[in-house]
């Protein structure tokens, strides 16, 4: 009998004490309208001509905003990320918050929610932009494919600089707006053909659409215009499916053996 | 009717005295190249379904159980093939060690009837590319086969003069393993073409000009 009491009285403080928790969190966060992925383009400034491609790629996702309006976010990028943390001013329905590029460097982020845009500018030591971005919840469509846009699927992160021919760098074919790795299982045949460069945009097309945060410039290059990409997952190896899998390693086998023999007298 | 022919059998008559040099240039250009084609075959030992040009071919060495070993035969007897070139051209071995040329000669043509060409059809059939290409290395090994019996045939019936003949053009053909390669990467450096594009050009580039060549010298050699 004593022991049964002892047992009920435990459990009662144990269910009292969540349900106060639980209360406590949801008493904290407000203007969960706001929460959530916005995604669109930073547009510097001063730019001296109206030029698409000095766009930069952002999600802005908004974490929490609690009681104090203190507001918790991140800025994701197609190739880096960086917390974002400041205050909701609720009488100018303004946000401000600081971006932390790294240990020295930020950058502030200025804008006002009204129904699903959020518009601001962000002022950095190196440059100023503007951005009107619109809420969207990320989700798999393994039937995206890159736009078709002209100079974009240029390998400009690895051009190289001859002084008698000037400036050389890898030019994709029109293959990589047909083939799609993440629907259909890739043949040999479809991939024979193929320069290194389309073999490696349609395998990073994959991750893309996964909404991969890629790990450098050089992979994620292509992505920055396509609209329908979202950089919010560090890491999606655990989400790809067994097509995509399969055809991951075709492609990879394809680009190695590229690079070791498409110049070469070795075939 | 021409009795004897004094000078056996590479010197084309020229008035130029760099002529003389000639087989010597070419002796060197060939060394390297055979070099490079030594170490290609090096690539593909050990035995591996998986290595160099195999890793895109993967389909046929799943679907057709030859096509693996056959590959190899193809591969393995390359080397032995072009090592007729540093022997059967060269008019002093001919002169002073003739069992030497008859005995690197015999070497060649069972190599290459017995191996290289009957692979060469075998694979040739499964070329990369589409049908063009496989008509290419089907007819190369063709008549690649066919130049070299009748050589053969002609040198058991004495006949020195087809001989000849019918070796230049079969040992033109077996170069073309090596200037079909030449081929593409001069394509490739000047062009920045798509893979399977440049080769369905060398797939004939690298053997048609050879022959033309060959009967070339040997039109002017014989007129």
């Amino acid at each position: 009998m004593k022991q049964l009491t002892i047992l009920t009285l435990v459990l009662v403080l144990f269910a009292c004490q969540s349900k106060t928790n639980e209360n406590a969190k949801v008493d904290t966060l407000i203007h969960k309208e706001y929460y959530g992925n916005w995604v669109g383009y930073l547009v510097p400034r001063f730019t001296h001509y109206e030029d698409q491609f000095t766009y930069e790629k952002i999600v802005l996702k908004i974490v929490s905003i609690n009681k104090e309006h203190v507001v918790v976010g991140q800025t994701m990028y197609k190739d880096y990320k960086h917390s974002l943390k400041g205050t909701f001013n609720d009488t100018t329905q303004t946000f401000t918050l600081k971006e932390k590029i790294d240990d020295t460097l930020n950058s502030i982020f200025e804008f006002i929610i009204i129904k699903d845009t959020l518009k601001g500018h962000r002022s950095y030591v190196y440059s100023e932009s503007n951005y009107v971005l619109t809420k969207r919840p990320f989700v798999y469509d393994n039937k995206l494919m890159l736009p078709a846009l002209d100079d974009v699927y240029d390998d400009y992160d690895n051009q190289k600089y001859d002084g008698r021919s000037g400036t050389t760098r890898r030019k994709a074919s029109n293959a990589i707006l047909r083939i799609n790795a993440s629907t259909t299982e890739l043949k040999e045949d479809s991939l024979k053909n193929l320069t290194k460069l389309d073999l490696e945009i349609i395998r990073y097309t994959i991750y893309a659409r996964h909404g991969l945060i890629f790990s450098d410039s050089e992979t994620s290059q292509f992505f920055n215009y396509a609209d329908w990409y979202m950089p919010v997952n560090d890491n999606v190896d655990s989400q790809l499916t067994p097509i995509e899998i399969k055809n991951i390693v075709l492609l990879k086998r394809f680009e190695k053996y590229a690079k070791e023999n498409y110049h070469t007298f070795y075939r | 009717m021409r009795e004897k022919i004094k000078e056996y059998p590479l010197k084309v008559p020229s008035t130029k005295s760099l002529a003389k040099y000639y087989p010597y240039i070419l002796l060197v250009v060939f060394s390297w190249f055979f070099y490079l084609m030594v170490r290609l075959t090096i690539q593909y030992f050990p035995l591996n379904s998986d290595v160099a040009f195999l890793r895109i071919k993967q389909t046929e060495v799943n679907d057709v159980k030859l096509y693996l070993p056959i590959f190899y035969v193809h591969v393995y007897s390359a080397v032995f093939v072009l090592l007729a070139g540093f022997t059967q051209f060269s008019a002093t071995i001919l002169k002073k060690y003739k069992s030497l040329h008859r005995n690197a000669g015999k070497l060649y043509a069972i190599v290459v009837l017995f191996f290289a060409a009957p692979s060469g059809i075998f694979i040739g059939c499964f070329a990369n590319g589409a049908w063009h290409s496989k008509v290419s290395f089907v007819v190369l090994g063709i008549i690649w086969w066919l130049f070299t019996g009748k050589a053969m045939l002609a040198i058991w019936q004495r006949q020195f003069i087809v001989h000849e003949k019918m070796m230049v053009r079969s040992f033109a053909l077996a170069l073309s393993a090596i200037t079909l390669r030449a081929w593409k990467v001069i394509i490739v450096y000047s062009f920045d073409t798509a893979p399977m594009d440049t080769y369905q050009i060398i797939a004939w580039l690298g053997w048609v000009p050879n022959l033309l060549i060959a009967e070339y010298y040997l039109h002017r050699k014989f007129k």
